[in-house]
């Protein structure tokens, strides 16, 4: 399926799309990413957490991983990453983000005489 | 294991048996994380808002998600819509609004964004939908016979079981209408 049919994307799975540009993460990971990108604004319970990566990989946007990247870690967690789509569709929620912060700030901006 | 963990991984039996095999495990470490990083008290705050919020969330997805798909929901949607006529035209009449109300809550919460948003394949959609139009129109049939048959030969119809009569007929009938529609305008589109 095209980018755009996923267009917009409810803010909880863009926020795990976007931690999970900087690599494979597990759920924990995920949710520290989540609050350190959106300063802590965005707290997501567990529960939440887990159900929202569920629908994205039902989706096609994110893949489980059959291994473990840390071999010191529990080898419990579940680790995840974006695929091909789901990378393309978290660049065009940006772009598409980034159009609506740039008109905003068009029409807000006091225009000069 | 931890006491607060153990009870955690308790409460998660609240969650839908799939959800919780799936990520029964992630949670409960997540939790004792949380724990670390947190306490005990900063842990609970976060995850019983949590739990109070997903698992209704998750029971009710789990009732509406593709593997119980359209179909089921909208036979069941059928049979208590013409339960409900059956307890009107018998007679009893609450028994008829309880089954009425439920057959319109579910067929609503089909249509909800929750039920659709649990869907990620959209390939089968068109079919189930035409299916559910094609169920509204029987179930609308149906309940237009069974009122000409309880009320058609009566001197007067009695004004409380022709409006339920009337309410079910066109209620259905629009819903197959609004269904075959939907249906109608999505695309063809392959299965993945």
């Amino acid at each position: 399926m095209d980018a755009a049919g996923f267009l917009p994307v409810p803010q909880a799975q863009f926020h795990i799309l976007v931690a999970l540009t900087s690599g494979e993460l597990h759920g924990y990971a995920i949710m520290q990413a989540v609050e350190q990108s959106s300063n802590g604004v965005v707290a997501m319970g567990p529960a939440t957490l887990y159900g929202t990566v569920k629908r994205l990989c039902a989706s096609g946007l994110v893949e489980e991983l059959a291994r473990r990247p840390a071999r010191n870690d529990d080898q419990r967690r579940r680790y995840y990453r974006l695929t091909t789509l789901g990378r393309a569709v978290c660049l065009a929620e940006a772009d598409r983000l980034e159009r609506l912060v740039r008109q905003s700030r068009a029409n807000l901006r006091p225009r000069t005489a | 294991m931890p006491a607060g963990t153990a009870l955690y991984r308790a409460l998660t039996r609240l969650y839908p048996k799939a959800f919780r095999a799936r990520y029964g495990d992630d949670l409960a470490l997540h939790f004792a994380d949380l724990v670390a990083r947190d306490g005990p008290v900063g842990a609970w705050r976060r995850t019983m808002l949590d739990l109070l919020v997903t698992v209704p969330r998750y029971r009710l997805e789990s009732i509406m998600n593709t593997r119980r798909t359209t179909a089921t929901l909208v036979a069941l949607v059928v049979a208590l819509a013409t339960a409900a006529v059956g307890a009107f035209a018998a007679g009893v009449a609450p028994l008829g609004v309880i089954a009425l109300a439920v057959a319109a809550v579910l067929a609503i919460g089909e249509r909800s964004r929750l039920a659709r948003s649990m869907r990620p394949a959209r390939h089968a959609q068109r079919r189930h939908v035409l299916w559910a139009a094609g169920l509204l129109a029987s179930c609308a049939v149906v309940s237009l016979v069974i009122g000409l048959i309880d009320l058609g030969d009566r001197a007067s119809w009695p004004a409380g079981r022709l409006v339920v009569y009337n309410i079910v007929f066109f209620t259905t009938v629009i819903g197959a209408l609004a269904c075959a529609a939907t249906g109608l305008r999505r695309p063809h589109t392959a299965a993945p």
